[in-house]
């Protein structure tokens, strides 16, 4: 059975008629062309796959697509909003957060939504929500170092 | 048991998705060897995607408005619906004030990101050797409540898992809560996993006590998971409290019951014998947090 | 004059694109028509192929074409060709691929790969080397003898042995003669997964003009594209391997990956484009992943510590395919020593095949592998000798200009200085300080250092080149085949071209995806050479950049070539600057008033190639083997749990005598992620396997790799600057470096305080508690006796 989902991605109305069986994954990268939410294990253990859904981040490996369906997602891509790049964003260049780059939008946007809802998280709290995202290339340093920066553009004033 | 899936997709079925629960207890009579349901969909499609798992319907229960139902009643206890995810329920304060074993359970099962989709009745349902959801449950003497056409069921957790990957319902029953009913006052509980190394627990361990003080009215639980394919009540351990002898002897006994009745299997993430001195320190550790010394 | 990039910390230059998940992988490549591959692989671990049955498979709607071995009769490898595109007429482990399905969906391919049946005559397997090495054993390849061998491999057909490696300097026996200690041990290492978080993934096109064009995850595009030639017999510029963004490497995109079989299927489905993607389990089972590793060694001590003898035989369990794996079995063999001076060594090396998994390069190349023995049997021949481990090391460190190494190179003096790493390291780890305890008496912490050294594992001829062009407005577009997969090395060639043109980084630029048909050739991206050898041809394609605007701009002045000064995007004359023009005015060819042009556009070549290295002797290992090594070392200060066996790493240390330090923040970058990848390999990180050769933990559950929260609490940094003459501005390679002692510095914090020698990996809480049990069980006990004394438990939320 196909199935006619509508999703707000990045603040755009996307469509797509999609099988039963499809995962969220497959629809935002095949269908839609949304390709910086990444794969690397299929099984949700990585976090590559990470999106925000409805403001909260999901792995979308393990999510049907008609499930999302009337969802607002927010990717990598559209983080900054009307700017190029987001605080946060900025922060992960500066502090060389990143090397090959893989799974960077995963950790950026788990980064974004921790930030949110605990701009005063302590280092051991960024340490221990990140842990569901893998970096191989071994960034986690820089990468606390880039949240922990950007926490004050979180902080209410 | 060993995970790890060559595919990235999963087999195809159809998608079905009823608004009322009669609907869905319909839908299941009709359809009951060919239904998985549905609520985060993490275990499912997981399991789908090893192949585990073939069905010709998806029944997704999020719709369903009862099964978000979360609760706490004093004297009836704590309802968990289906459809609440783990998030959701460690939002409640209930959890960390009455329940504490079993927040300690949830805040550490799998990751943040996750826990916006899975439930506690799914993670229960998955019934795998390394899930966290029974030891605590059973120190509070949970039940799973399930409906079918037939009828309403009160599955006690110590009764649920069958074997690995195998639970109680039958295939026209649909899990519609986890009901755990209100500790007895003063209670004390905690659970603790070693899972270094792995996104798996190794070995777990629940304890909950009443009356620490009162040798005549103490009462201890300890329950016990990941060690073996089913989840353990060390009932023959929780004897030894009822001794009026000094906290750190009773704890030395009660160790040493364990050690003889408490038997851990080897498997990918450990072996028996490593396992059983885990056990050993970790049962130590919980009860000394909950008994003092 | 101070320079404006050089030694900065300056972000890579495609920083914004991953950020904002715009940069493309392979992994993001769709064509139009594009068809989608799925391998299907063998389920047995040795056996004749009987049959490939695909008549249900082929019913699935969607299904384009299935291919099995026999349609690709071609035999590939870059130093032993042992490797077929599909499993021909035998499978020589579970997870070897037998087959492959193209359909124009995902889905289709997977139903369609779960229906081909094949048929198996199983064959006895051999697990073990022990076992592989045992006459009369089943022979993985009885045609051995036939395959193509790069002249600096011996296999021995006729055998299970893939290569073999001898290293002979002194005489070993006298050497032990002279010593007053004699240890002998055993260590061992597990087959680890580099666990990249891009898969292998290939879109390739076979076009019906003839030519291949391949987008993929690699590390060697010019290697697999000659090799791919070579086998399928067409010419090398028939195959365009493109390289855009690589989502990790480590060495397992260094071979040969999957591009010939996808240019293949895209023939075989009608000159469409293909795609194959590896899942995670296919990475783990199907993929070359590290050989696991045992060493017999031997040392010799004199009571002040000189090392007089070091004897050694490796074995690399190198599964069923050894392709790289003999390189590595090589390399560990004249890494052997070290960054010490023994004047007897004897090292015999061999590469095993065995009914598991294939492997290759990984990281560290062999010499993570030797170090881990060689590190340790230091530490414990210096406490059996009442010795401080660093005074050993001291007695015996190479002297760059005096020493000469086990493979009889006379170390030049610019070398490097490795008594000022271990110096370092020691100062860094305050080894000599106290340190604070614990208040809970059943855990400890303790300190443990270990060196390491590397150098490029390539062959003496490997040779690197760089094409510089300049565009109307001066920017420039850098031209060059080294790959860029989180290193960073093409930011420090844009930042190299920048600072010598005195122009702003922003006007310098290279290609986000790269060609071989678009960029200029370099040997691979690997050994750690990237930053060394294209940034000497870069530096040289700088210089024949310079000569042609030189050569323009002394015509215009009328002045002698040397007093031509280029900087800050002007050129003008030396003493005179009102005689100055703007380089724009050259880049395209100078045009002079009436019209008259010179010159034409800039183009600079470059090449490097180093003249000082050789092949290494067949019977003896001697010669010079690597065109530089960086000298470094890992301290650890970690804290143990006697009761759980857990052991953690509090606060790391790395020292690293880059030479020059070109950019200081991917450097950083480098010396953190190394330390936490080689904490992953020496704590947790070990594939399984059960008696029947499956992998039991393809998954990254159960093979757990570092996650945020296991990092130490700092990494303590610190670069040694003794430039090397022939480095670009004297700088050195550090890649693999920084992940090579991790795990003896570890082994030694722990053999270092409670006397427990560590000879396997990984270093989990399990083993580590074994390990302890076995050779001091009164501390268990002890332990478990403290700690149901100690008044205030609180029970840990999270016992990681």
């Amino acid at each position: 059975m196909t199935h006619r989902v509508t999703y707000k991605v990045n603040g755009v109305t996307r469509t797509a008629t999609i099988e039963d069986n499809e995962l969220l994954l497959d629809v935002l990268r095949d269908r839609m062309g949304v390709k910086s939410v990444k794969a690397a294990c299929w099984r949700g253990e990585c976090g590559l796959c990470t999106a925000l859904v409805n403001n909260k981040p999901v792995k979308t490996c393990l999510v049907l697509g008609v499930d999302a369906d009337g969802s607002e997602i927010v990717t990598a891509e559209g983080l900054g909003g009307d700017e190029l790049l987001s605080p946060l964003q900025k922060s992960f260049v500066d502090h060389g957060a990143l090397q090959c780059g893989f799974c960077t939008p995963a950790f950026v946007l788990t980064a974004h939504h921790l930030l949110e809802t605990n701009p005063d998280a302590s280092e051991d709290e960024i340490k221990e929500y990140l842990s569901g995202v893998i970096c191989r290339c071994g960034t986690y340093f820089q990468i606390v170092e880039a949240v922990k920066d950007a926490a004050k553009h979180y902080k209410k004033k | 048991m060993s995970f790890g899936s060559p595919y990235f997709t999963v087999p195809k079925f159809e998608y079905v998705k009823p608004v009322t629960l009669k609907e869905a207890i319909e839908f299941l009579s009709q359809h009951a060897e060919d239904t998985k349901v549905m609520a985060g969909g993490v275990g499912l499609l997981a399991f789908m995607k090893e192949r585990l798992i073939d069905c010709k319907y998806v029944m997704d229960i999020k719709a369903i408005r009862e099964l978000h139902e979360l609760k706490y009643e004093k004297g009836r206890g704590l309802t968990i619906g289906a459809a609440v995810t783990l998030a959701e329920l460690l939002e409640q304060p209930v959890l960390k004030e009455k329940y504490r074993a079993l927040y300690d359970a949830v805040k550490n099962l799998s990751d943040p990101n996750l826990r916006n989709r899975s439930t506690l009745l799914g993670d229960l349902c998955e019934a795998i050797p390394w899930i966290d959801s029974p030891a605590p449950l059973m120190l509070f003497d949970a039940q799973v409540v399930a409906k079918s056409a037939r009828g309403e069921r009160k599955i006690k957790i110590h009764d649920f898992i069958k074997g690995a990957a195998e639970n109680a319902l039958e295939h026209d029953e649909l899990a519609v809560s986890v009901l755990v009913p209100d500790p007895v006052p003063g209670a004390a509980s905690r659970y603790i996993k070693f899972s270094r190394g792995t996104e798996f627990s190794i070995a777990s361990v629940g304890a909950l006590v009443v009356n620490r003080d009162n040798p005549a009215k103490r009462v201890v639980r300890l329950t016990y998971g990941a060690i073996n394919v089913l989840p353990i009540e060390a009932f023959e351990a929780e004897k030894v409290f009822r001794q009026s002898k000094p906290i750190n002897q009773l704890i030395s006994e009660a160790l040493a019951v364990v050690g003889r009745t408490v038997e851990p299997v080897t498997d990918v993430l450990g072996t028996a014998e490593y396992r059983r001195h885990l056990i050993q320190v970790q049962t130590a550790a919980i009860l000394k947090e909950l008994l003092g010394s | 004059m101070t320079e404006r990039y050089i030694g900065k910390p300056i972000p890579q230059l495609d920083s914004h694109l991953k950020v904002t998940g715009t940069a493309v992988y392979a992994f993001d490549i769709d064509l139009p028509g594009m068809l989608y591959a799925k391998l299907v692989v063998s389920n047995i671990p040795h056996g004749k192929i009987l049959s490939i049955n695909t008549a249900e498979a082929e019913k699935v709607p969607g299904v384009v074409a299935i291919a099995t071995g026999r349609d690709f009769p071609f035999r590939l490898g870059i130093y032993v060709g042992d490797r077929d595109v599909l499993a021909i007429d035998k499978v020589r482990w579970v997870g070897h691929p037998v087959a492959a399905v193209i359909a124009e969906s995902m889905q289709a391919a997977e139903e369609a790969a779960e229906k081909v049946e094949v048929e198996y005559e199983p064959l006895p397997s051999v697990f073990t080397v022990e076992d592989a090495l045992k006459p009369g054993a089943v022979l993985l390849h009885e045609k051995l003898g036939e395959y193509r061998i790069s002249p600096a491999f011996k296999p021995i057909p006729g055998t299970n042995i893939a290569n073999r490696f001898e290293l002979k300097h002194g005489d070993v026996e006298e050497g032990f003669k002279e010593a007053d200690l004699v240890l002998e041990e055993d260590f061992k290492m597990p087959y680890v997964s580099h666990a990249f978080m891009e898969t292998q993934c290939v879109v390739a096109h076979y076009h019906k003009d003839g030519i291949i064009e391949v987008w993929t995850s690699a590390q060697s595009p010019f290697a697999t594209r000659y090799l791919m030639a070579l086998s399928l017999g067409i010419p090398v510029n028939n195959i365009i391997i493109r390289v855009p963004f690589v989502g990790g490497g480590f060495g397992g995109k260094a071979g040969l990956g999957w591009e010939a079989l996808g240019a293949l299927l895209s023939k075989k489905a009608g000159y469409r484009p293909v795609k194959l993607v590896l899942s995670r389990r296919e990475q783990f089972v199907s993929a070359a992943v590290r050989e696991a590793f045992q060493a017999h060694v031997k040392a010799g001590f004199k009571k002040d510590g000189t090392i007089t003898a070091y004897d050694a035989k490796f074995i690399m369990d190198a599964g069923g395919y050894a392709d790289y794996t003999v390189n590595v079995s090589r390399t560990a063999g004249y890494s052997g020593e070290g960054s010490y001076e023994i004047h007897n060594v004897h090292i015999e090396s061999l590469a095993v095949y065995t009914n598991k998994v294939c492997t290759t390069a990984m990281r560290g190349f062999g010499y993570p592998e030797s170090h881990w023995a060689l590190e340790q049997i230091i530490d414990h021949g210096a406490k059996k000798l009442g010795l401080d481990p660093y005074k050993v090391r001291l007695k015996n460190i190479l002297k760059p200009g005096e020493s000469t190494t086990a493979t009889g190179e006379k170390l030049r003096l610019d070398a490097g200085d490795p008594k000022k790493v271990l110096e370092t390291v020691v100062q860094g780890l305050k080894y000599f300080e106290k340190l604070e305890q614990p208040k809970e008496p059943w855990k400890m912490r303790a300190r443990g250092f270990a060196l390491s050294l590397k150098g490029p594992s390539q062959p003496p001829n490997a040779a690197a080149s760089a094409i510089i062009k300049f565009n109307e407005d001066t920017s420039i577009d850098l031209m060059v085949g080294t790959g860029s997969f989180g290193q960073g090395t093409t930011t420090s060639l844009c930042m190299i071209a920048a600072e010598e043109f005195g122009l702003p980084l922003e006007k310098v630029r290279v290609s986000n995806l790269r060609s071989t048909d678009g960029v200029a050739y370099t040997w691979q991206t690997v050994g750690s050479r990237g930053l060394f050898t294209d940034a000497n041809a870069l530096l040289n394609a700088i210089r024949d950049a310079k000569r042609q605007i030189v050569d323009m701009a002394k015509q215009v002045f009328r002045v002698p070539e040397e007093d031509v000064v280029i900087g800050d995007g002007n050129v003008y004359v030396r003493g005179r600057p009102w005689m100055s023009k703007p380089l724009s005015d050259f880049v395209l060819g100078y045009t002079y008033e009436n019209g008259n042009a010179i010159g034409g556009p800039i183009v600079g070549k470059g090449v490097f190639m180093s003249i000082m290295n050789s092949y290494l002797d067949p019977d003896t290992g001697q010669g010079v083997p690597t065109i530089f090594h960086t000298f470094g070392g890992t301290g650890a200060e970690v804290e143990l749990d006697l009761l759980t066996g857990e052991v953690r790493v509090v606060r790391a240390v790395q020292v690293y005598d880059v030479g020059k330090a070109v950019n200081k923040l991917l450097l950083d970058g480098q010396m953190d992620g190394g330390f936490i990848m080689g904490e992953g390999t020496a704590l947790y990180e070990s594939i399984s396997f059960d008696e029947q050769g499956w992998v039991m933990n393809p998954n990254f559950t159960n093979y757990y790799v570092p996650r945020c929260k296991d990092i130490p609490d700092r990494v303590d940094k610190y670069l040694v600057e003794t430039p090397q003459a022939d480095g670009p501005f004297g700088a050195r390679g550090i890649g693999e470096m920084v992940m090579i002692a991790s795990a003896p510095a570890i082994a030694n914090a722990l053999f270092n305080s409670i006397g427990v020698e560590i000879h396997s990996l990984p270093m989990s809480p399990q083993n580590v508690w074994k390990a302890i049990k076995e050779q001091r069980p009164e501390l268990v006990d002890e332990a478990m006796k403290k700690f149901m004394q100690f008044r205030a438990v609180q029970v840990k939320e999270v016992s990681r």
